[in-house]
């Protein structure tokens, strides 16, 4: 992680002593022997060549978002005029054209509860009118049938809207579940804590695209006859109860951690069981375990992607969508190169705000 | 007065350095505050749960819902006239797969069928587990190489795979290998006959055309002489110090039996070499475009994941140790082989067993890009036969039993790799 500025205190110098520290840093840290300058001198050579290519394609050679179909048909770079052509496929898929700004309204109402939850100090009631009120609110935008919005079929929420909706919401519910689960492993309580065990560790060993099928598959055979489930929801609960197997055990890593002296000396004030999990027990087993849980929300978030596999339409397959257009069939790398870009961003957003709570939650002692 | 527990524990100094999860127990044990009350009785919080009652009457609402849940379902089977039946893995399956390991036609059962799944599944998790540890094990020892560059190149690969979707890299790679390649007519020929296109790539193959069994015999013969000879050389060296050589003599010992048989005409060893017909390729052995991609982007993905693991497993090495061989004389590759490596494969193993378990769960996003896994082949029988619950329950199964052994595995190494004596 060091950095040319961290290593060498070079500010203030004399500008030749200045000279003298960088050329030490460089010969220590890039050419310290003849192997280490070898190494040096390829990998610099690959960067180039992979940097002087990467800009003539994408920048040099490329046609802007500006451009036309004609103009990328006849340049030999990128064709970013494509993704201005298919934003709106990519991000709502089929969603019908004159109702889309639903799709956006309702992916706007989720980003902001996502922002809110995550940045606002308003404790576990709060969060959990939060998800309450955002995941109606969204699901009532996307759906309509109400206020005089026509109904839109489930199967028709594509895109940004429907990975927002199921990994949000699937994350939402996971959570207490898991903490639920880990705590029933924890309680000694033998019939309880066998039923946890039992349930994380299937979970954990049966992969997600099995669970995904179950879900479209045997989930509808386990309502009352005659009761029929839509394929968001199906998917929807089975997406929370397998990432509250993840989650249960980060959070057993938080438990196992707390010293048992902490809940004797709650036992000691004189407080309840619950009084004792809620206050004493939670609070530093969840900040434990904070590491494991982001790793796990950025898991979920990114897999959430899988549901593409049993034929909902995420991102990966919007974008499928739009390259399969033969008059811009050429353009898929274009395409996949956004998609990662959206989530490389969203997933370095997570843990960093994740590393800041870690801090802060350091720094609060 | 909660919050009074937590707040106590900043007075005291020794949680300010030690964790933050335990301001109580060292406020006590460190005799900072008086307890307001004498000890806690001594039953910890865990026993006192179970005298409670809300246990049983969550146990009760899971049973309910279990019993429910078995209830309906039967109602359902009954009402489409059918129950719970192993018997359709004796019928014809009719679908055809996209490579197998074993002889396979339409006309084979879904038992047969499901048997190629998973053999599927099995060489495309091996093969990865394979890549994927080796480019672990470099991205892990470029992490903490003194090298700038290096180092950080090797950050910049683990953070950006951290961050990337399985599947979009799979598909990304899956689309830009079949638009990327030349059509089948057009393949680009290789060295020996080796055939690259948009169908996947050709390699010619040895056939034996007479004297297996020789060759049989003499390849075991080889190894167990392989054997011996590194056991005489380790008593060699242990006795003497001396080290004698070991790659080379086996070499050569190998390339001389070889030549013997095949000089003497007791075997012989043909080449199928790949051949353009029509708008296929026959002989050699072919890899699919479909496993080669899902193989190259697992690889890829969880070299990254590994590559952490390794990091930590060498920072956790003590530095004297590294130093220590250095200042022996020994060569900076042999320090890390025998020296560093060595005792992190201690701290690596657990959290690897934990990645091998993913991976091979992860070979299921086959299905995204038609190379017919265990679930792509039980996804194309659900839809024929509509029997979701015996099929799945065999891919439970399936997975629970390989996890097993995968932890069965990683406790031997534990076992193997402990710290002995002292």
């Amino acid at each position: 992680m060091s950095s040319l500025a961290e290593a060498v205190p070079v500010a203030g110098l004399p500008q030749s002593r200045r000279l003298v520290a960088a050329g030490r840093w460089l010969r220590s840290n890039l050419f310290s022997s003849w192997w280490n300058a070898l190494l040096t001198g390829l990998v610099l050579y690959g960067i180039v060549t992979f940097v002087a290519k990467a800009l003539s394609w994408g920048v040099v050679e490329a046609v802007p978002f500006s451009g036309s179909r004609a103009e990328c048909a006849a340049a030999s770079g990128a064709c970013w005029a494509f993704l201005r052509e298919k934003v709106h496929l990519v991000l709502t898929g089929t969603y019908p054209e004159p109702e889309r700004w639903r799709a956006y309204l309702a992916s706007g109402v989720m980003i902001a509860a996502i922002l809110a939850f995550a940045k606002t100090p308003i404790g576990v009631a709060g969060r959990a009118v939060l998800v309450v009120v955002s995941g109606t609110c969204s699901y009532l935008l996307l759906r309509g049938g109400v206020a005089g919005l026509p109904v839109v079929e489930s199967h028709r929420w594509n895109g940004l809207p429907l990975i927002l909706f199921l990994s949000a919401f699937s994350m939402a519910a996971a959570f207490p579940l898991g903490v639920a689960l880990a705590l029933a492993r924890w309680s000694g309580q033998r019939g309880l804590s066998l039923f946890a065990v039992g349930y994380i560790e299937a979970v954990r060993a049966i992969p997600m695209v099995a669970v995904l099928f179950a879900g479209i598959f045997i989930l509808p055979l386990l309502l009352s006859r005659g009761a029929a489930i839509e394929p968001v929801a199906a998917i929807l609960i089975v997406l929370t109860l397998f990432y509250a197997a993840y989650f249960a055990e980060d959070v057993r890593g938080g438990l196992q951690a707390l010293p048992k002296g902490q809940t004797e000396a709650a036992a000691s004030l004189g407080l309840s069981s619950a009084q004792r999990i809620r206050l004493i027990v939670l609070p530093q087993a969840l900040r434990t375990a904070i590491p494991g849980i982001t790793n796990s929300i950025i898991g979920s978030f990114k897999d959430t992607s899988l549901v593409a596999i049993v034929g909902m339409h995420d991102l990966l397959s919007t974008a499928r969508m739009a390259y399969a257009d033969p008059q811009w069939q050429a353009y898929s790398l274009e395409a996949n190169l956004a998609i990662g870009l959206f989530y490389f961003i969203s997933c370095w957003l997570i843990s960093e705000r994740a590393r800041r709570l870690g801090h802060g939650a350091v720094k609060a002692h | 007065m909660y919050s009074y527990i937590i707040m106590l524990s900043t007075r005291d100094p020794a949680s300010e350095i030690g964790s933050v999860s335990a301001p109580v127990g060292q406020a006590f044990a460190a005799g900072a505050l008086k307890p307001p009350s004498p000890p806690p009785p001594g039953a910890p919080l865990r026993e006192r749960l179970q005298g409670l009652a809300w246990p049983l009457v969550v146990l009760l609402g899971l049973v309910g819902i279990g019993v429910l849940g078995a209830r309906n379902v039967s109602a359902n089977l009954a009402a489409a006239g059918m129950e719970i039946d192993f018997s359709f893995l004796w019928q014809q399956a009719g679908f055809d797969v996209s490579e197998s390991l074993i002889a396979y036609t339409p006309r084979d059962t879904y038992a047969r069928v499901l048997l190629v799944g998973i053999l599927n599944t099995l060489i495309a998790a091996a093969v990865t587990l394979v890549l994927a540890s080796a480019i672990g094990l470099v991205v892990g020892i470029a992490m903490t190489s003194a090298n700038w560059l290096v180092r950080n190149l090797a950050r910049l690969y683990v953070e950006l795979l951290r961050n990337l979707p399985k599947l979009l890299i799979v598909i990304a790679l899956y689309v830009a290998l079949v638009r990327g390649l030349p059509h089948i007519k057009a393949a680009w020929i290789g060295p020996f006959g080796a055939m690259l296109s948009n169908r996947g790539l050709a390699l010619p193959s040895p056939v034996i055309g007479h004297g297996g069994l020789a060759l049989g015999f003499a390849v075991s013969f080889w190894l167990v002489g392989w054997a011996f000879w590194a056991r005489a050389v380790k008593l060699h060296q242990d006795a003497t110090g001396q080290r004698r050589p070991v790659a080379l003599p086996v070499l050569v010992a190998g390339l001389v039996l070889y030549a013997g048989l095949i000089l003497s005409g007791v075997a012989q060893i043909g080449w199928s070499v790949p051949k353009l017909t029509g708008f296929n390729v026959s002989g050699g052995i072919g890899l699919s475009l479909q496993f080669a991609a899902l193989v190259l982007a697992l690889s890829v993905y969880h070299g990254g994941q590994i590559g952490a693991i390794v990091e930590g497993g060498i920072l956790a090495t003590s530095r004297g140790q590294h130093e220590a061989a250095l200042a022996l004389g020994l060569s900076r590759l042999r320090t890390m082989r025998l020296i560093v490596l060595p005792q992190a494969l201690r701290v690596i193993t657990p959290p690897l067993g934990n990645q091998y378990s993913n991976l091979l769960k992860n070979t299921s996003i086959a299905l995204a890009i038609g190379y017919s896994d265990l679930l792509s082949v039980v996804s194309t029988s659900v839809n024929q036969t509509f029997r979701p619950i015996e099929l799945m329950a065999l891919v439970a199964l399936f997975f629970l039993v390989a996890n097993l052994l995968i932890s069965a595995g990683v406790n031997w190494c534990n076992h193997v790799f402990r710290i002995r004596g002292r």
